[in-house]
């Protein structure tokens, strides 16, 4: 398809990374989008679901909520929100964690919940209170497994955070809006490509730091549970 | 003629025939989506569990494709198509979608099977096939219960993407209230949406458990197990 | 557990069937019919109806295919398709044969599309050019005096602030303002950026991409913009109390409503009710329509219908 050789052309001309507006400005402009989401969900997420694993209440609420959330379209909430205060960044921000979050609470109770009761149970029999039990313990043991709910959820914030281009903001979806409105399909493929690119990377970026922050006793490949990734 | 009902008025009331009837397209399409790319993953899986490389070139090529922008790839296979006008594209798209999840889920399931139940199987005499089907698959049902329960809830809400080109179930309904300024018809939609993954989940989690009655033990064990452990993920 | 697997897997194909069953049992007219339309038309007579995906548009296919179903004609719609690259690549290739459009939007699209420049000044001209320049399989019947086109409006702080009457009002004061638009209206000519720098010798401080309706009225009210682009029909523009701007240096000269059709579909029947129909349509009927589907929600068909009925199309 001379479509394709024509994208190739489009990502590797440099102009078009360089300029105003360019792919450099809209990658940054998504990176920020994505970064912003993360905080924001970690900040919510890592306490909720450190409470559910911890103390092993409330997981049916929270299990059913975070399906109910995973399925909720993104752009409804994005339009929805665009109504209340138009071109602002928030509604963007608020669909893209009620993305993020459902993958980091399931990870952080899961993983929380997962660690070995006989560890547990030697903390306590140590004279640990509940909440050494759980910055001591619990929290250390279950790091890989957060680390990989984030990365579940960074690649879906990265894939999706292209909606922002829909009501007038930028990041990489410029592309593919822009292109496709403009019928300049090398544009919009490129985007594409970009975004994919994007994802690759900081997922690749943060399974490495999954590996290095795994205490080294759990790194030789333990069976994990139940895998599954998840976009919305 | 047989049209679609069409949502009217800017009040929930009078349009609940309207939400069915494209819950039920929204239903078909999702159906469609899964079941192609469960037909798909299972060979897929099988043919490549054993082998190392093969399995990570699968997995590496999945785990691009899961990464385009869904509006993306629904265009792309659109024009490789030749036509948007139909649900096939976005039955193609997600079944995509729906065959990264399983196949990782899958050939993981496969894999973490324990080395003692297959050298029993073995040395009950039992033929690869056999094995596959009477040990191996069984014991990689729950990986691939949790796989399939998330890609029945990220396919349906992905559909909504086809309301972009009028299409896509509730999706259409979602597109029509942003188009003519009817938030009520967006959020019922939303809501509608969201009521479908939840009791397709309920069915996955329900034939998972029909499906494997040996992981039926006592609640506490269970809640230890399927609750949080089933609903957490990694990322390979 | 010797008949255990069997039982697990004969529940299992079981569980997935039904679902399949299930999912496949709804009936669906958007879906199911278009499969054989793909392929190139269910039979000879069906005229196949297609529109633009906003409200303006569909509402002008439902006038139109009701029209021609009160004459006995089979009809299907295929409604909210995309943009005009979208459609057009539809009907270009068979997949539809009917659709609503406007005069000198579509001739600009043809002509850009042919390398050419757009020389047309009325709709007689429009019309001829446009039969000379569409491709051999697609023509067009006759213009409406009804017609529905791209509006710069500015909000009504805006338009007060600076006077705002026409265009030309704009030249001293567009440098301070935003404007809102679909992403097209960067390189559209004549009316777009370069089209209004041309012509009127404008440039407004910023640009931002929004689709044409309630992104961009909400956006005007919320003054994020100042100005914006609108379609005149739109009952958005007075319901805001938005003030849409005089072209007074004619930038865009006539936007009549156009039925745009496949050659082969155009059979005596056929063009009569549709020159009827667009013989029928004014700019203040369309007007009063676009108010009833805008504000009051009442869907495109029932709208239409109702237009039908009280000019006897049914």
């Amino acid at each position: 398809m001379s479509e394709w050789s024509q994208t190739v052309d489009w990502l590797t001309t440099a102009t078009n990374w360089t300029k105003d507006n360019g792919i450099v400005d809209r990658l940054v402009e998504h990176a920020g989008y994505s970064a912003l989401t993360l905080g924001i969900a970690l900040v919510i997420a890592l306490p909720i679901g450190f409470a559910i694993g911890h103390t092993g209440r409330g997981s049916f609420v929270a299990l059913n909520s975070l399906v109910g959330a995973r399925a909720i379209p993104t752009f409804a909430v994005v339009v929805l929100l665009y109504k209340l205060e138009p071109l602002a960044l928030w509604p963007v921000v608020v669909g893209l964690v009620l993305l993020a979050v459902p993958p980091i609470v399931a990870n952080a109770a899961a993983a929380i919940a997962a660690v070995d009761p006989a560890v547990r149970d030697g903390a306590r029999g140590m004279g640990m209170t509940g909440w050494q039990v759980l910055w001591r313990v619990e929290l250390p043991n279950s790091v890989p497994l957060i680390l990989a709910g984030v990365r579940s959820a960074a690649t879906q914030v990265i894939a999706t955070a292209t909606i922002a281009a829909y009501v007038s903001l930028g990041g990489l979806g410029r592309f593919v809006i822009d292109g496709y409105a403009l019928v300049q399909y090398e544009q919009a493929y490129g985007g594409a490509v970009l975004v994919g690119a994007f994802a690759l990377i900081v997922d690749g970026a943060l399974a490495l730091f999954q590996r290095a922050a795994t205490p080294a006793g759990l790194r030789s490949g333990r069976a994990v549970p139940r895998s599954a990734t998840a976009r919305a | 003629m047989d049209r679609p009902p069409a949502w009217s008025g800017a009040q929930f009331e009078g349009n609940a025939d309207v939400l069915v009837h494209y819950a039920l397209v929204h239903l078909r399409i999702s159906g469609l989506a899964l079941g192609l790319g469960l037909a798909v993953a299972v060979p897929i899986a099988v043919a490549t569990y054993r082998r190392r490389t093969a399995a990570s070139i699968v997995l590496g090529v999945t785990s691009v494709a899961y990464t385009i922008p869904s509006l993306a790839l629904l265009l792309i296979i659109g024009a490789a198509m030749g036509s948007l006008l139909s649900d096939w594209p976005l039955v193609f798209t997600l079944a995509i979608y729906t065959l990264v999840i399983l196949v990782r889920n899958l050939i993981e399931g496969l894999r973490a099977v324990p080395a003692s139940s297959l050298d029993a199987a073995v040395a009950m005499g039992m033929t690869p096939t056999r094995r596959l089907l009477q040990v191996e698959f069984p014991l990689a049902l729950p990986a691939a219960i949790a796989g399939l329960r998330i890609a029945a809830v990220s396919t349906i809400s992905l559909v909504t993407v086809g309301g972009i080109i009028g299409r896509g179930g509730l999706g259409f309904l979602i597109q029509e209230g942003y188009r003519k300024d009817n938030p009520r018809e967006t959020i019922a939609a939303l809501v509608a949406t969201v009521v479908l993954a939840l009791a397709a989940d309920a069915v996955v989690v329900v034939t998972g458990r029909m499906l494997t009655p040996w992981e039926r033990t006592s609640p506490r064990v269970r809640r230890r197990r399927t609750g949080l452990a089933g609903g957490g993920e990694t990322a390979p | 557990m010797k008949q255990g697997w069997k039982h697990s897997i004969a529940v299992g194909f079981t569980a997935m069937a039904l679902f399949g069953l299930a999912a496949c049992g709804s009936d669906d007219e958007s879906s199911s019919s278009d499969t054989t339309a793909v392929a190139g038309g269910s039979s000879s007579e069906t005229v196949i109806v297609g529109s633009a995906n906003f409200p303006g548009n569909v509402l002008l296919a439902e006038i139109y295919a009701g029209a021609l179903e009160s004459k006995g004609v089979a009809v299907e719609r295929q409604l909210n398709i995309g943009n005009r690259e979208a459609y057009f690549a539809a009907i270009k290739g068979g997949e539809i044969q009917l659709l609503p459009e406007y005069s000198n939007a579509i001739l600009s699209f043809v002509t850009k599309q042919a390398g050419g420049t757009v020389t047309a000044t009325n709709v007689e001209e429009q019309v001829a050019a446009l039969r000379e320049q569409l491709p051999d399989n697609l023509t067009v019947l006759d213009a409406s005096a009804a017609e529905d086109k791209d509006v710069l409006v500015c909000n009504k702080e805006t338009a007060e602030e600076f006077s705002l009457e026409k265009i030309s009002d704009l030249s001293d004061v567009a440098k301070d303002l935003v404007i809102g638009a679909p992403p097209e209206f960067a390189e559209r000519d004549p009316f777009g950026i370069p089209g209004l720098k041309r012509i009127y010798g404008l440039e407004f401080k910023e640009f931002r991409p929004l689709e044409i309706g309630p992104p961009i009225a909400d956006a005007l009210a919320s003054n994020a913009i100042q100005c914006g682009n609108l379609f005149s029909a739109m009952s958005i523009i007075t319901k805001n109390g938005f003030v849409a701007l005089e072209d007074d240096k004619v930038a865009v000269p006539n936007e009549a409503v156009v039925p745009l059709i496949a050659t082969d579909s155009a059979t005596d029947d056929v063009t009569a009710t549709l020159n009827d129909v667009s013989s029928k349509l004014d700019t203040e009927g369309l007007k009063a329509m676009m108010v009833k589907v805008e504000q009051d929600k009442t869907p495109e068909a029932d709208v239409a219908a109702e237009w039908l009925a009280a000019n006897g199309f049914t």
